[in-house]
């Protein structure tokens, strides 16, 4: 979905002549890069907020450390929106774009996608572990570290030509 | 081609064919018996499936960086080395897990991380064959993900509860098994590097052969 969302809105810049003139202004790139991923994920985190809430509203599953939840949720927003705003950006020029974008996307965000959900698992156990929380968190900030940082340093040579 | 490489490539084959021997030789493991001599031709290839997809990633960002077309020539070659090699350790990995854990497959972090990198290489491969003009720049941005997943899927069996063997069994292995296994990583190791040689001289090769036809058409 951020992807799409995402790609759907690259798209839309292409056409309209937008995404050039973003990238002609006198602003270094990983400005615009920045720009555009708190763009998505801004855009994603009204779906994610409703998204925590149904779960805490399932019986018996309660959700009881609301900061760890609320870090988990932005950890892994950050995570999977960093590399979809970084693919989809590259992929505006390619051909067979709609095709290779869930292609490329999937095998890359898949570790985010696990440790977001065994975070989230272990905040919904009866016995609130906390170590185990905060294992699967701190591999989700590694991620996002990770991907933040190597779309920062690729996303100027990528979006170069 | 270099001078090195016919004799190398005689050297590769010799010791391909000699494997089977060094490894019938080394004694059988106390629990898994005979198939734990599988792990003679799936750890190497696990090692080439990694060290590929580092070649894949330094080449790319020197390319991304640089805009030597040789590395990206490098990065392609390496990149479906990193798609074979990894297939090989992805089909010995389950013929031996079958015997050894009573399953093809188990979705622990080692095995899933190590087919999402698979995956990662394949796309490479997809993106460089139907991505079009620029897809070389974009295929060099993927491949630097894939070189991030590498020191993932090494440490992985250190930091999970998994079945799969950790990376501190290999130092404590006795020399009669520790033998074979060095035997087989060089032997793969070699083949890895003259597959590299070779496909990156086709890639130059064809390079050629497209500046010939453009000049021609000018």
């Amino acid at each position: 979905l951020p992807a799409r969302s995402r790609w759907a809105g690259l798209r839309a810049e292409r056409q309209a002549e937008t995404l050039r003139a973003l990238l002609l202004a006198p602003a270094p790139r990983p400005a615009i890069y920045v720009g555009k991923l708190l763009g998505i994920v801004a855009l994603l985190s009204r779906p994610s907020r409703a998204g925590a809430a149904r779960s805490a509203a399932v019986p018996g599953a309660a959700l009881r450390a609301p900061v760890l939840a609320g870090g988990g949720l932005v950890l892994g927003t950050v995570g999977f929106a960093a590399v979809g705003t970084l693919f989809a950006a590259m992929l505006v020029r390619a051909r067979s774009r709609d095709v290779l974008l869930p292609v490329l996307l999937y095998p890359i965000t898949v570790p985010v996608i696990i440790a977001g959900v065994r975070a989230t698992a272990a905040l919904l156990e009866p016995e609130l572990e906390v170590a185990i929380v905060r294992f699967w968190m701190a591999l989700l900030l590694t991620f996002d570290v990770v991907f933040v940082t190597l779309a920062l340093w690729t996303f100027e040579p990528l979006m170069t030509d | 081609m270099p001078k090195w490489f016919t004799p190398a490539a005689i050297v590769c084959g010799l010791m391909f064919a000699m494997s089977p021997f060094v490894i019938a030789n080394a004694p059988y493991e106390s629990t898994m018996g005979l198939v734990q001599k599988i792990f003679y031709y799936h750890m190497p290839s696990a090692w080439m499936f990694l060290i590929s997809a580092i070649v894949c990633g330094v080449q790319s960002a020197r390319y991304l960086f640089g805009g030597n077309p040789r590395h990206d020539r490098s990065a392609w070659a390496a990149a479906e080395l990193t798609v074979l090699f990894g297939l090989l350790a992805l089909i010995t990995g389950p013929l031996w897990a079958r015997k050894a854990w009573g399953v093809w497959w188990q979705w622990d972090v080692r095995l899933t991380s190590s087919l999402m990198g698979w995956m990662i290489s394949v796309a490479y491969l997809l993106l460089r064959k139907y991505g079009g003009p620029g897809s070389d720049k974009l295929a060099a941005g993927l491949a630097l993900f894939g070189m991030a997943n590498v020191p993932f899927i090494y440490i992985s069996v250190n930091y999970w509860r998994t079945i799969h063997p950790q990376t501190t069994v290999v130092p404590t292995l006795p020399f009669s098994m520790g033998f074979p296994l060095s035997f087989t990583v060089s032997t793969f190791l070699l083949c890895f590097i003259l597959l590299l040689k070779m496909r990156i001289r086709l890639e130059e090769q064809r390079a050629r052969i497209d500046a010939l036809y453009l000049s021609m058409d000018e």
